[in-house]
């Protein structure tokens, strides 16, 4: 959603409201022979403002915006309008939680779940006869 | 907009189908009401601008794009953002078969234009990109800048 306003930003008031406000990160999410995988946008997000957390069961996706905003600044044209991203997943059990990887760059985070040995998919020889 | 829901010759869903399509528009039209180049939520990238007394910085929301994949162009005061993203599942050897859950992030070639206030002077632009984020500095010319006006008693 997009809108024009002026909105003074001033010291922690205006920093405070930014914050309160959670976006939800676009993501792509894909399964194959290994697992799955997951790709989200969070951009301004660093290594030291994220947090990929596996509990019984969720995935929780989470980044704290770090662009330095001067004090003095007025937003005249904001289309993202929020100082964290959070989502949260559900994972079946075939998923490992032990062995899950993430990386981040670029504001993309990039995790991967692979799936426990016992859920790889086995190829079933048929024999004929 | 309510007198339709009582027309029950068509079916009760169809009523607040076209209710909700009616709201849709609604909300769009004001949406659009400003600038035309204004985007649809679904523009990529999103772009955040704010002033300072000195400057007028803008935020590109550019995730998964370095410096140089983003070319940006400034004519006069209105302020073109180009470039490309892939998909960066292309990176990831396949495994089998693969089925797709989400695909909501934007892929492919991506043009937008920013209308900035007239006061900016374009010879003095620095961008720098870092987490996913281009930030965009640039500074307001001269006679634009604010200026104390010295009051003496008469």
């Amino acid at each position: 959603m997009s809108q024009t306003q002026d909105v003074t930003v001033h010291g922690t008031e205006g920093r405070g409201a930014r914050e309160a406000a959670t976006l939800v990160p676009a993501v792509d999410l894909y399964e194959d022979g290994a697992g799955v995988k997951l790709i989200a946008d969070m951009p301004g997000v660093a290594s030291d403002g994220l947090s990929v957390e596996v509990r019984s069961r969720e995935l929780v996706i989470e980044g704290a915006v770090g662009v330095d905003m001067p004090d003095d600044m007025t937003a005249r044209y904001a289309e993202l309008r929020g100082g964290r991203y959070r989502r949260v997943f559900a994972l079946s059990d075939d998923l490992d939680p032990d062995a899950i990887e993430a990386s981040l760059k670029a504001g993309v985070l990039r995790v991967a779940l692979p799936k426990k040995a016992a859920f790889q998919p086995r190829r079933i020889t048929v024999e004929s006869g | 907009m309510f007198e339709d829901l009582w027309n029950m010759s068509r079916p009760p869903f169809g009523a607040f189908d076209r209710m909700r399509g009616e709201l849709d528009s609604a909300f769009r039209r004001a949406l659009d009401g400003g600038d035309l180049r204004m985007p649809t939520a679904d523009a990529f990238p999103l772009v955040n601008v704010g002033e300072t007394p000195h400057d007028v910085r803008i935020y590109v929301m550019a995730p998964g794009l370095e410096a140089d994949a983003v070319e940006l162009e400034l004519q006069g005061n209105l302020l073109t953002l180009h470039g490309r993203r892939a998909t960066e599942a292309d990176d990831d050897p396949v495994n089998g078969d693969r089925t797709w859950y989400r695909h909501e992030r934007f892929h492919g070639e991506f043009r937008r234009s920013v209308l900035l206030p007239e006061t900016i002077d374009g010879d003095r632009v620095q961008a720098r990109a870092r987490d996913g984020v281009i930030t965009i500095v640039i500074g307001k010319r001269e006679e634009s800048r604010p200026r104390r006006i010295e009051v003496t008693a008469a």
